[in-house]
């Protein structure tokens, strides 16, 4: 896997927050925006082990070359269980962007052959795409607000019953699983790993801001009613008043989807790569892996819950911690394997 | 590789012509002129066609036959023509038959002597060539009128004419087994990274071919990987396009027979940049390059759009639009899809032949085309108006970009295809599968889409804007920049 740079990085994992902030569908008010900064302040949190662990000299590379098989394994499944949330995510949202077919199974199946396409391609080219993508979501944003300034309604920033500050954190937080991500792209990143994390966390709180602000602003009493927010504010912030402008939204909705999808197929092939070297089609196996689990999840009725909470600390925070605490007796885990 | 390559020229004169005659097999053009050098046998040998007869009768045949020494050896012979007679500015030694030829064959005189193992050669060119001219395919408004020709050495004159600086350099060296074709490597030795320099020599070196014939042949060696949509290596017919170009630290190719050069590497960027952009206004430059990127996005995405639109998304559609589409596509009897892909894979079948045709035929092919099939096709309603519409404006469009033409057309089938079968959600699919294509060139680690990816906030000033070179002068800015 080749280095990326921190800006890459940040883009990166910023586009795949940017997806699962289009498919949020929990209750949205004021308390929202208080529940997102709070979120992001505990994802900042939550990082600290990880930095410090990557300024002690820890890389991913050195770890895994020592045969240590358990924790990668369990971050390919990380990454394999969010990946069919996200096919999950995609599914549902599907319904509301009328595409051309109805059975989630295409869907999936076009998805999952573009990403098997663009995760054969490598990190560099995934970070290069990265940046451009980047590029057309502030475009997004641009017309978005277009759009939308004018229906700004402030009054409609009042507190809601149905919602409490903690639970719109413990969304949120459930929803920011990019962290563990973060943990693994530390280690093919250029220094300034604080400077990225930090960049990374505070753009995101600032997206996140700007769309809860725009739907509870714009879309007022009509949000109570809306299973997913930011679709309906892009149905109603249009900025040609003779045309209709969802076919942009639509594009750049699937441009994130294959993004985030492509992040989580690179990463999890690649910790294969490293644990199995002789493992073939590793790829198509992470891909196969998330439409299986996104049809597991499907069945069983899956809700973004607690349990993302869990895995978000256990492998962003728990293990960094215990790496931290083991570092001094492993300095073997510092070094990159010469070839 | 030839039997003769590595033999050594044969010290007796009639072994060696004798020789010499069975290695071309009594070719036509072959002539050897023999004589005696200051009382020794010799020869000299020319290809019938590819010398200036006036030269060689002015310049090397009148002063060597009034040597006279007074102990003639063949070595002493030599000795005296290569420092004493100033025959040619380009004079060298053939070791071997190999080298013999090539320098025959690229119209040298060789003079071969008895007793000698070796032969001088002397550079006495007069083949006919093509007289330098604008080029055909890269017009301007108000850059310089000269294009590349075929021969290389003229090339490489145009190139030294604008570019005095001894910083460039130009290696000359034989590639194809067969056809022993000239290629220069041209670049700025205090700007090029040698470690470029050093792949792409190696590279062209190391190849097997049997001849280079045009640019396509090497191309494939000097791309680093299969399955690139979008080239990574760039032609051009202007010597003052690839002087700018060798200033920005990139290597050019010649080859000898092709009017066109090589440039490595090549940024994505570039396709949107023509010599004209640097002698207008920056403002107007700004626009204009606006313009080469909205033309690049309807060239590539208006069918398949309107075609996607019209089959799965009318909702988007305002009513007035709805209602003349729907009323133009009533009476159609293809599908949207089928439509689109019929009209385009015309055009280009009407395209290919007004290309390969005679230039007096090549009329009459747009005279068929745009009269005959076009107005019959519609008024018949065969083919509805806004599909032709769509497609024309899209045409056109692509010719502002002429150097993504071949992508452009095969993305923009594949488009209206995706968009056909599944809509929006299909081109956004083909469209991210583009983007990472697009993303994954790379030519000698020098990434196809910097300065955008990898971002580059300074070199932004040539490709979202066109400063002024008030600006530009400083900073000096090399393509090593941009190495990942």
């Amino acid at each position: 896997m080749n280095r990326i740079r921190s800006g890459q990085l940040t883009t990166a994992l910023l586009l795949s927050n940017a997806f699962m902030l289009m498919c949020m569908s929990a209750p949205m008010g004021m308390e929202s925006m208080w529940g997102a900064v709070i979120a992001f302040v505990l994802q900042g949190i939550l990082c600290i082990p990880m930095l410090l662990l990557y300024k002690e000299g820890f890389t991913l590379t050195a770890y895994c070359s020592r045969k240590h098989y358990i924790v990668p394994l369990l971050f390919v499944l990380y990454f394999i269980v969010r990946g069919g949330i996200s096919f999950l995510l995609l599914w549902k949202g599907s319904e509301h962007l009328s595409l051309p077919f109805s059975q989630p199974l295409i869907t999936a199946a076009l998805i999952g052959a573009v990403c098997l396409y663009t995760a054969s391609l490598g990190l560099r080219t995934f970070a290069r795409a990265g940046t451009i993508a980047f590029g057309f979501l502030i475009f997004t944003l641009g017309i978005l607000l277009l759009g939308a300034w004018q229906r700004i309604d402030f009054q409609q920033l009042y507190p809601t019953a149905d919602n409490t500050v903690f639970g719109s954190a413990m969304h949120i937080l459930s929803l920011g699983d990019t962290l563990p991500a973060l943990f693994v792209l530390l280690s093919f990143t250029d220094q300034k790993s604080a400077f990225s994390s930090l960049r990374f966390l505070g753009l995101s709180l600032l997206l996140w801001e700007v769309i809860l602000f725009l739907c509870i602003t714009v879309l007022g009493n009509l949000l109570s009613a809306a299973e997913y927010p930011f679709f309906l504010l892009t149905s109603v912030s249009q900025p040609l008043t003779t045309q209709r402008a969802d076919a942009f939204y639509l594009i750049v909705f699937v441009l994130l989807c294959v993004i985030r999808l492509t992040l989580l197929t690179v990463l999890s092939a690649h910790l294969l790569g490293m644990l199995f070297p002789g493992l073939r089609c590793r790829s198509i196996l992470s891909i196969l892996g998330m439409i299986g689990a996104a049809a597991a999840f499907s069945a069983m009725g899956f809700e973004e819950n607690l349990w993302c909470i869990i895995g978000i600390v256990l492998f962003a925070c728990v293990i960094p911690l215990l790496f931290c605490l083991r570092m001094k007796k492993n300095p073997e885990w510092k070094e990159e394997p010469t070839s | 590789m030839n039997e003769f390559a590595e033999e050594t020229i044969h010290p007796d004169l009639q072994q060696n012509i004798r020789r010499l005659r069975e290695i071309s097999d009594n070719t036509s053009d072959l002539m050897v002129n023999e004589f005696l050098l200051s009382g020794i046998p010799a020869a000299l040998l020319t290809c019938e066609g590819m010398v200036a007869t006036s030269i060689i009768t002015e310049l090397i045949l009148e002063p060597i036959t009034h040597v006279q020494l007074s102990a003639p050896t063949a070595q002493t012979v030599f000795s005296h023509i290569q420092n004493r007679l100033l025959l040619s500015l380009d004079r060298s030694e053939a070791k071997n038959y190999r080298d013999l030829f090539r320098f025959l064959n690229s119209g040298f005189a060789v003079l071969i002597l008895h007793g000698a193992s070796s032969a001088l050669v002397f550079g006495v060119q007069g083949y006919d060539k093509r007289a330098v001219m604008e080029p055909s395919g890269e017009s301007n408004i108000m850059g310089a009128r000269d294009g590349l020709i075929e021969v290389v050495r003229i090339n490489m004159s145009l190139l030294r004419r604008r570019m005095k600086t001894p910083f460039l350099k130009m290696e000359l060296f034989p590639v194809g087994d067969k056809t022993q074709t000239d290629l220069c490597l041209c670049y700025m030795h205090d700007r090029v990274p040698q470690k470029l320099v050093r792949e792409i020599r190696e590279r062209l070196q190391s190849t097997e071919l049997e001849s280079v014939l045009s640019t396509g042949y090497l191309q494939p060696f000097l791309e680093n990987r299969r399955g690139n949509l979008f080239d990574t290596v760039s032609t051009t017919q202007r010597p003052d396009v690839l002087c700018a170009k060798l200033l920005e630290g990139r290597v050019g190719i010649l080859i000898d027979g092709v009017p066109y050069a090589m440039i490595v590497p090549k940024l994505f960027s570039e396709s949107f940049q023509t010599m004209d952009d640097y002698c207008f206004r920056p403002y107007y430059t700004t626009c204009i390059r606006w313009i080469k990127y909205l033309a690049f996005l309807i060239t590539l995405l208006l069918p398949a759009l309107y075609v996607a639109v019209a089959l799965h998304h009318p909702e988007l559609l305002n009513r007035t639009l709805l209602l003349l589409l729907a009323q133009s596509e009533e009476n159609a009897p293809l599908s949207l899809t089928a439509e689109a892909i019929g009209v385009l894979l015309i055009y280009e079948i009407i395209r290919e032949a007004g290309l390969r045709l005679p230039k007096a035929v090549g009329g009459s092919v747009s005279i068929v085309a745009g009269l005959i099939i076009g107005d019959a096709a519609v008024s018949s309603g065969l083919i509805s108006t806004p599909i032709l519409t769509v497609t024309a404006i899209a045409v056109i469009s692509g010719f502002v970009l002429p150097d993504l033409n071949q992508p452009l057309t095969l993305l923009r089938l594949g488009m209206i295809l995706a968009g056909g079968l599944w809509g929006l959600f299909g081109i956004s699919l083909v469209g991210a599968a583009v983007l990472f294509n697009l993303c994954a060139g790379e030519s000698f680690g020098m990434p196809s889409t910097a300065p955008i990816a990898p971002f580059r906030r300074k070199s932004m000033r040539d490709v979202l804007t066109r400063v002024s070179f008030r600006k530009m002068q400083s900073g000096h800015f090399t393509v090593e920049e941009y190495h990942e």
